[in-house]
């Protein structure tokens, strides 16, 4: 085999094949297995003394900036024949020469992975709206020594990061990008609580020094500078360059196990995983010293050291600097949910006629709801009513101003939040480009970080007294929300506590990874400290125990009520951030409490129960907490409406009916949606699926053998769930022995046969369709008679779009369930999701996706031509239709 | 297995002597002590200090027959229960030692098994409100006057089953302190109040409380969550001679549980407010579990040991809330001190309003023959309510809940206005600086 030789630069290998007489298609294997370089990427080979030495170039890499490392050798011994190479790219995040340098080098090896030494808080550079603009090359100047030193920085920091900008624009868009830095905070934290004012300012003479000689245009570091820092600041080099160092490796090393420990069939037709890392040149020496040796994170690497005053002045000058740099926040907003909710709205509301505002909540830069509000539903109370609904993280962000109609309410919002003024006319137009127009600094997608929602149950409970009703549920309340800062949170399988104030937060990255908050939940178990904490006060003598026995004819009501409480936790947060933000949903959700059984009790002048539930509508992609008083059917059917106008709920489609609140206890059910766990699906044309949630039933559940024949029975149950668990109503699911009953009362006993009733005879789509009509009043059309699915495309599309509920297809001795379309309106290429009542295994997700029972399927899926009595197979399809008066 | 702290072989050896001294000079037949200690995890029994029970003055009085120069089963239980109250959670009295000669032991020995049984019986009903059974078997232990060394027995408590022989051995022993604090309010009525006996109330007042801490499996230990089957001690070689410890109650309803308001009247309202600090100690190779249990034992018989006091110094005609009436309750305040050589285990006397530290020092001695001085004697746990304090508390309209008293609002606002003052005064200051410049000017 061939052994490398001499790596004499970057751009240049020496092999020696050691074999001779070997054919040039064996060298350029050869080559391959040697560089872990595609010989089709190398610029120039030449073969010496008789094909016994090669010499191979790749003008590409004609910079010592790239340094290219093989897979480690620790991992030969267990990962034996996996090939991949890391071009590690040594940047100084300023200069052309590296943005230059990152571009040909993503060009030419066309990588699998790019890692950049980013963390999630620092991805604002990521973005398809900054231009090269940004990026102006600076304008050297030269003169005092301050005026040298300011305009050096100031052109620095208008530059920096163009590096990994450059990286995330010439990457393939299949490409992942790794964000394989740590979290700036504990970067910052830990640097704050080690640093001395010995080290700041042997570190800022360096550094002022450096930029006065024009360091910030060299392309490289000068080795003899790194040096100094080294010795000069230790500590400073520890935390700011070694750990990092360590943890890039680690992280470059992982991508490599995981790439490499992939099947071979994934491996395309290149013959070696290719990574690319874009790291300050400042830690490529680091990152190849620990590159050959396994690389496991100390414990504390990842752990905030508790606040210091160094740490409290570091913040408040970054904060400084951001202020003073005048930093442009780019913000990140969906448009077809914000003319969903508008549609939804303007379904209730005579438009031209209302005084409006959509109001922005988001998280950070992220905006996630966007609410429009009648001018009538923007006060002060009722605003605070919205956004204790909304889930924890979310704040008050922005307004959309329509029609130049400002906002007629008390309600301010941050000066620095986002503000879109538009037209009503594009609203109603849907047109997202004429919306963002004007706003460069506001990214038009969806991108929902990795993360989970966190789901816990607190009890609130409380006596109120006979005529002191209302004195006491506000005093209640208050104490509750008071008290929410001591309950501590258990999550049992990963034994993590969450607690008020913790002097070492960690962070959940392991346990949040490629989860969402939107499907993924995570269990907390609350309690209650059974002290106080202490508040500092600690020296202060405490009375003795005391006890008031108050004597004579009391009578109370005793209130007992279980909180469902929602909070996300998204990567890189730490436990104290996610502590903060249960604590503020238990705020939210008790506020919310109060002012609903307030507004009953001044309307009764009696205090009533309420039900705190949550929901997930269509049109929201976040957790809906919604407080409802217990009334009679009418009146909560008012509240339901009420609501829907409020949330910009559709008006044809229950959102919050009790049934279709999620439900968090650990009680089994059936399958839930199980197509919203298909990832990896590339669509074709545009998707539309089923609306809201079903249960997924299957031959052999319910211990009725009915395999062989009961697949429609199971079409019909999933598409009744599809009415339970969507509010329409909630009568229970029908087994076959029930189905076939009401089929018998709907045709007569003279057209099914005395028998019918428990045979295993088959039903069919129009069966199914009797059935909804006869039972629940659903009226359902038909699509009847047709051969080639791909034909009805559009309209299954229209069904799923204006009505949602799953639809049955029948033929060919065979049911299925269809939930989506996905549909090219130019090319005519479709694809179905298909829901297969045939399954016969356990309720397992991963299972039923991965072995396609809950997939997308190809036309050909159903069989056509002519079936065995020689007449054409033939399909049919049943759409049920939505129900009236159904909110 | 019996373990005395090896320290106590001379304590031991004094006791023979004193009694031999007391025989001859009054005659006393025989002399009971008790052994504080722990139940350690295991059969062993660690024993960490001995108190002498006082003698009834008939035993030390001339003349007299024979029995009345030893103590009768009464007189030790009662002496025991005084003794126990004062005992911090993890430290039990965990038997008896019996001074005498082989005849009289023989004799007295049916009385001393049934004065066990009825001490555990009191020590569980003051340490667990008999929500549970934890003592098992204590000893009994026989030094055969004059020259006898310790012959220990086991005594099965609970199912009285005959007595087996164990080995007494001298070690050193260790101990750790368990720090923590518990603190809450307590509303609610008592379905069925019995004005007559007010420790049973506040035992039904407490109980579900008691029960739920009880009931909870998870704790923090310095701040962490431990595994009950741990050492608290992990590395032996770093020893630690404290630990905090959170206890929690779980805050959650059942999964199924809907919101319910329920109709209720009562004739009685309980309103309980407490902030106590816990010491408890256990044995320094202790598995975190029993910390934990020793902990909540702490509080359930501080509590009860305050109750109990209280109920006892309680005038007969007191009226107990009758009639719309209010009464309110303050709990005796505790006076601390360590025992000499394991400052770990921390007794608590309680006493009341008018007591003094000096009463406390008192009791030390007499109950546990702990010679502690005055500044080794602290009261400075707890003070009673001031005047001011006690209307406040009088006030109707204090809101009837199950939540813990946070910080109350009225100490809130007090300090607001104190950095309120002071910035004004700050402000003044500066003011009072400048127009004296300018008018200097």
């Amino acid at each position: 085999m061939a052994s490398l030789k001499r790596l004499k630069c970057k751009c240049k290998w020496t092999i020696d094949p050691l074999v001779k007489g070997k054919t040039k298609e064996d060298l350029f294997k050869i080559i391959d297995a040697a560089i872990f370089l595609p010989y089709q990427f190398l610029s120039s080979i030449e073969f010496l003394d008789n094909f016994e030495k090669i010499i191979c170039y790749n003008d590409d890499f004609q910079t010592d900036a790239v340094t290219v490392l093989t897979k480690p050798k620790f991992l030969d011994t267990t990962l034996p024949h996996g090939k991949c190479s890391v071009y590690l790219i040594g940047s100084n995040h300023i200069s052309i020469k590296s943005q230059n340098d990152i571009e040909r080098t993503i060009k030419s090896v066309d990588p699998n992975v790019i890692m950049l030494e980013l963390c999630i808080k620092r991805t604002d550079i990521l973005s398809d709206y900054i231009t090269e603009e940004r990026f102006k090359q600076p304008q050297k100047q030269k003169g005092t020594f301050v005026s040298t030193i300011y305009s050096a920085i100031k052109n620095a920091r208008k530059t920096d990061g163009r590096d990994f900008w450059a990286a995330y624009r010439v990457a393939n868009k299949n490409c992942p990008i790794v964000l394989g830095d740590r979290i700036g905070d504990i970067n910052r934290q830990r640097l704050a609580s080690v640093i001395t004012f010995t080290e700041v300012f042997r570190y800022v003479t360096l550094y002022l020094k450096w930029i006065y000689n024009g360091g910030l245009n060299q392309e490289k570091i000068d080795d003899r500078l790194l040096e100094k820092l080294q010795q000069d600041c230790p500590r400073m080099w520890k935390v700011w360059v070694k750990e990092r160092d360590v943890y890039m490796t680690f992280v470059l090393q992982t991508l490599v196990k995981e790439l490499i420990g992939k099947e071979k069939n994934n491996l395309d037709n290149r013959s070696a995983w290719r990574i690319v890392a874009v790291v300050g040149m400042g830690h490529v020496k680091g990152i190849c010293e620990n590159w050959n040796s396994t690389v496991v994170l100390p414990p504390d690497l990842m752990e905030m050291p508790p606040s210091s005053i160094q740490a409290e002045i570091l913040k408040v000058l970054s904060w400084i600097e951001i202020q003073k740099m005048g930093k442009k926040e780019t913000w990140i907003l969906s448009t077809s949910s914000v003319f969903e909710n508008f549609r939804n709205f303007s379904s209730w509301f005579e438009i031209e006629r209302t005084r409006f505002v959509g109001v922005l909540f988001g998280n950070q830069l992220r905006i996630d709801v966007c609410l429009f509000l009648s001018d009538n539903h923007l006060k002060q109370h009722f605003f605070e009513f919205v956004t204790n609904s909304l889930a924890s993280d979310l704040i008050f962000a922005g307004i959309v101003v329509v029609n130049g109609h400002e906002p007629d309410t008390d309600i301010s919002y941050m000066g620095t939040g986002l503000e879109i003024r538009t037209t009503l006319e594009t609203l109603q137009s849907s047109d997202s480009t004429f919306f963002l127009k004007s706003y460069p600094n506001i990214i038009d997608q969806w991108t929902q970080p990795s993360g989970v929602t966190l789901v816990s149950n607190v009890m609130f409970e409380t006596v109120l007294r006979r005529g002191l009703e209302e004195n006491d549920i506000k005093m209640a309340t208050e104490k509750f929300a008071a008290a929410a800062a001591e309950l501590i949170y258990h999550h049992k399988e990963s034994d993590i506590v969450l607690q008020a104030n913790t002097k070492h937060p960690k962070f959940l990255d392991d346990i949040l990874k490629d989860k969402h908050t939107d499907q993924d939940r995570l269990r907390l178990t609350s309690y209650r400290r059974v002290s106080a904490q202490d508040e500092g006060n600690g020296d202060d003598q405490k009375h003795v125990p005391i006890l008031k026995v108050q004597a004579g004819d009391i009578a109370f009501r005793r209130l007992r009520m279980p909180l469902w409480i929602t909070a996300a936790a998204y990567g890189g947060d730490g436990s104290n951030e996610i502590y903060l933000r249960i604590e503020e949903a238990i705020r939210r959700r008790i506020y919310n409490v109060m002012y609903v059984m307030m507004k009953g009790f001044r309307k009764t002048y009696d205090i009533s129960e309420v039900d705190c539930r949550c929901f997930l509508p269509a049109n929201h992609s976040r957790i809906l907490s919604i407080v409802m008083p217990r009334l009679a059917d009418k009146e909560q059917q008012e509240w339901r409406i009420e609501m829907h106008k409020i949330f910009n709920l559709p008006s044809r489609v229950p959102c919050l009916r009790s049934l279709q609140a999620i439900d968090f206890s650990a009680r089994a059910h059936f399958l839930r949606t199980p197509h919203l766990s298909i990832k990896n699906y590339k669509k074709t044309g545009r998707i539309t699926t089923v609306k809201g949630m079903y249960d997924y039933y299957h031959y052999t559940q319910q211990g009725i053998d009915d395999n062989g024949w009961g697949c429609a029975y199971r079409s019909l149950q999933t598409i009744w769930s599809w009415y339970v668990l969507n509010g329409f109503f909630d009568r229970p699911i029908p087994l076959h022995r029930e189905i076939q009953e009401a089929l018998v009362r709907i045709e007569g006993e003279e057209l099914r046969g005395k028998k019918f009733i428990g045979s295993k005879q088959w039903i069919g789509s129009f069966e199914i369709g009797y059935i909804l009509s006869d039972a629940i009043s659903v009226d359902c059309s038909y699509i009847a008679q047709f051969t080639d699915i791909s034909e009805k495309a559009r309209e299954l599309q229209i069904h799923f779009e204006s009505v949602g509920s799953p639809v049955m297809i029948g033929g060919n001795m065979l049911a299925h369930t269809i939930l989506g379309v996905d549909f090219d309106e130019n090319t005519g290429e479709c694809r179905f999701l298909v829901l297969d009542p045939h399954y016969t295994g356990i309720d397992d997700v991963n299972t039923v996706i991965n072995k396609g029972w809950c997939a997308w399927k190809m036309p050909s899926f159903w069989k056509t031509g002519i079936d065995q009595g020689g007449q054409p197979i033939l399909y049919n399809i049943v759409k049920p239709q939505l129900p009236t008066n159904i909110i | 297995m019996i373990i005395f702290d090896a320290r106590l072989e001379s304590t031991l050896d004094k006791a023979v002597k004193a009694h031999c001294d007391l025989e001859k000079k009054s005659g006393v037949l025989a002399s009971p002590h008790f052994l504080i200690g722990t139940f350690a995890e295991g059969f062993d029994i660690h024993i960490a200090h001995i108190t002498k029970c006082p003698l009834p003055a008939t035993a030390t009085a001339t003349g007299g027959d024979a029995a009345s120069k030893t103590v009768d089963d009464q007189w030790l239980v009662e002496s025991a229960e005084k003794v126990i109250r004062m005992l911090p959670g993890g430290i039990d009295l965990v038997g008896i030692l019996w001074l005498s000669n082989k005849n009289i032991f023989i004799e007295q020995r049916p009385r001393l098994i049934k004065a066990l049984s009825r001490i555990a019986k009191y020590s569980t009903a003051l340490t667990t409100m008999k929500l549970f059974s934890y003592i098992e078997n204590m000893v009994l232990v026989n030094v055969e006057i004059p020259l006898g060394k310790p012959q220990a027995v086991v005594v099965d408590v609970v199912n009285r089953s005959p007595e087996s022989p164990t080995k007494v051995v001298f070690n050193k022993l260790e101990w750790v302190s368990i720090v923590s604090r518990a603190g809450g309010r307590i509303s609610d009525h008592i379905a069925n109040l019995k004005t007559e006996n007010f420790y049973n109330d506040f035992v039904d007042l407490l109980k579900p409380w008691a029960q739920r801490i009880l009931d909870c499996n998870l704790i923090l230990v310095d701040g962490k969550v431990r595994e009950t089957n741990e050492y608290l001690n992990k590395d032996p070689k770093n020893k630690k001679s404290s630990f905090e410890l959170v206890l929690l109650t779980e805050s959650e309803g059942s999964d199924d549980s809907t919101t319910t308001l329920q109709q209720e009247s009562t004739t009685n309202w309980h309103d309980f407010v407490f902030d106590i600090e816990i010491r408890a100690a256990v044995p320094v190779k202790s598995k975190v579990e029993f910390a934990v249990l020793a902990t909540k034992q702490h509080i359930i018989r501080n509590m009860c040991s305050r109750a109990v006091l209280h109920y006892e110094s309680m005038e007969v005609t007191e009226d107990r809330g009758t009639g719309g009436s209010q009464i309110i309750h303050q709990m005796p305040r505790p006076a601390t001190t360590t025992l000499p050589y394991h400052s770990s285990i921390l007794f608590s006397d309680f006493l009341f309003e008018a007591d003094t530290i000096e009463d406390g020092q008192k009791n030390m001695k007499e109950l546990l023959e702990i010679e502690a001085s005055i500044e080794h004697v602290d009261d400075g746990w707890e003070r009673a309510l001031e005047v001011g304090e006690m209307e406040q508390v009088r006030a109707p309209g204090v809101v009837p809940d199950h939540l813990p008293l946070i910080i109350s609002l009225q100490e809130k606002q007090s300090r607001f206005w104190f950095y309120v003052m002071i910035i004004v005064s700050v402000l003044v200051l500066l003011i009072s600086i400048i127009l004296y410049q300018v008018i200097k000017k």
